[in-house]
């Protein structure tokens, strides 16, 4: 009887350790809360005043937002599969935005070169014309 | 008045012209630029007409003509006038630009590009050289973009 009795005791025991153990770990993802929740208002508060930071803004403000419905709901895996289709489709418009630019700026430097020659053959053909002589 | 100079319905304005000198041939020409400038394109190249019977035996109102009938879209014609004046006159740049610019415009780079070397060689270069050095640029860039 009473080495069953201890036996009960030293389960007990174990369980009561277990607990003990788990509690850091609880503290721990506060404070990682904390920090992130932290981080993500720096970066929406910094993101205006940055080149291209109101994407930036707006991709922190989302995660925020993502971050308190995972606290509050379990419904976050369709959220964050948004927000990655988001992203790749950001990535393919950023891409043709960049071609955009780049083709306009071939098409300004020819425009501007062909303006260039179009005043000297104006002027060269005038100057052809007035310095005529036998 | 200044109509009647660019369409040539004032038959009166052409008596003023002296006849065959290179004088006449430079009025009939300041009137086809004017002509060209207003966008009268076939009555610039009938003053060119008139300028080349002045002075038959300068190249500007030859090479002008080739410039005149690039304008108007005649490249065919361009060409033969431009063709004809770089051979007649090898010395002056106008009928080696206006072919080098008539070839580029009917898909013949390499010709054009021996044009405006035949160019470069020709006295009267320097003036020309300005001209040259855009047409050089802008087929440069053209050639890189196609690339």
């Amino acid at each position: 009887m009473t080495r069953i009795d201890t036996s009960r005791n030293h389960n007990t025991n174990l369980t009561n350790q277990a607990a003990t153990e788990e509690r850091p770990k609880r503290n721990f993802g506060k404070v990682l809360s904390k920090v992130a929740d932290a981080a993500l208002n720096t970066t929406a508060a910094v993101a205006p005043m940055v080149p291209g930071g109101q994407l930036v803004g707006a991709a922190a403000r989302g995660l925020s937002a993502l971050k308190n419905g995972q606290q509050g709901s379990g419904a976050s895996g369709e959220q964050i599969d948004k927000m990655w289709e988001m992203q790749e489709q950001n990535q393919v418009f950023n891409m043709q935005y960049m071609q955009l630019q780049q083709q306009i700026q071939a098409d300004n430097r020819n425009f501007s070169t062909m303006s260039n020659l179009l005043k000297v053959r104006h002027d060269t053909a005038k100057a052809a014309i007035n310095n005529m002589h036998a | 008045m200044i109509t009647s100079i660019f369409t040539g319905e004032d038959d009166d304005m052409y008596d003023v012209m002296p006849d065959n000198d290179v004088e006449s041939a430079q009025r009939w020409l300041k009137l086809a630029y004017l002509q060209l400038s207003a966008g009268a394109l076939d009555e610039a190249r009938e003053s060119c007409i008139e300028a080349c019977v002045c002075a038959p035996d300068h190249p500007t109102p030859e090479g002008v003509m080739a410039a005149i009938d690039i304008a108007r879209g005649d490249l065919r014609a361009a060409l033969k006038r431009a063709r004809q004046t770089s051979r007649k006159w090898p010395d002056a740049a106008i009928g080696h630009v206006y072919l080098a610019e008539a070839n580029f415009l009917t898909g013949r780079s390499r010709l054009a590009e021996r044009a405006l070397s035949n160019a470069r060689q020709a006295d009267d270069f320097e003036a020309w050289r300005e001209h040259v050095e855009q047409l050089e640029l802008l087929w440069e860039s053209l050639a890189e973009q196609s690339a």
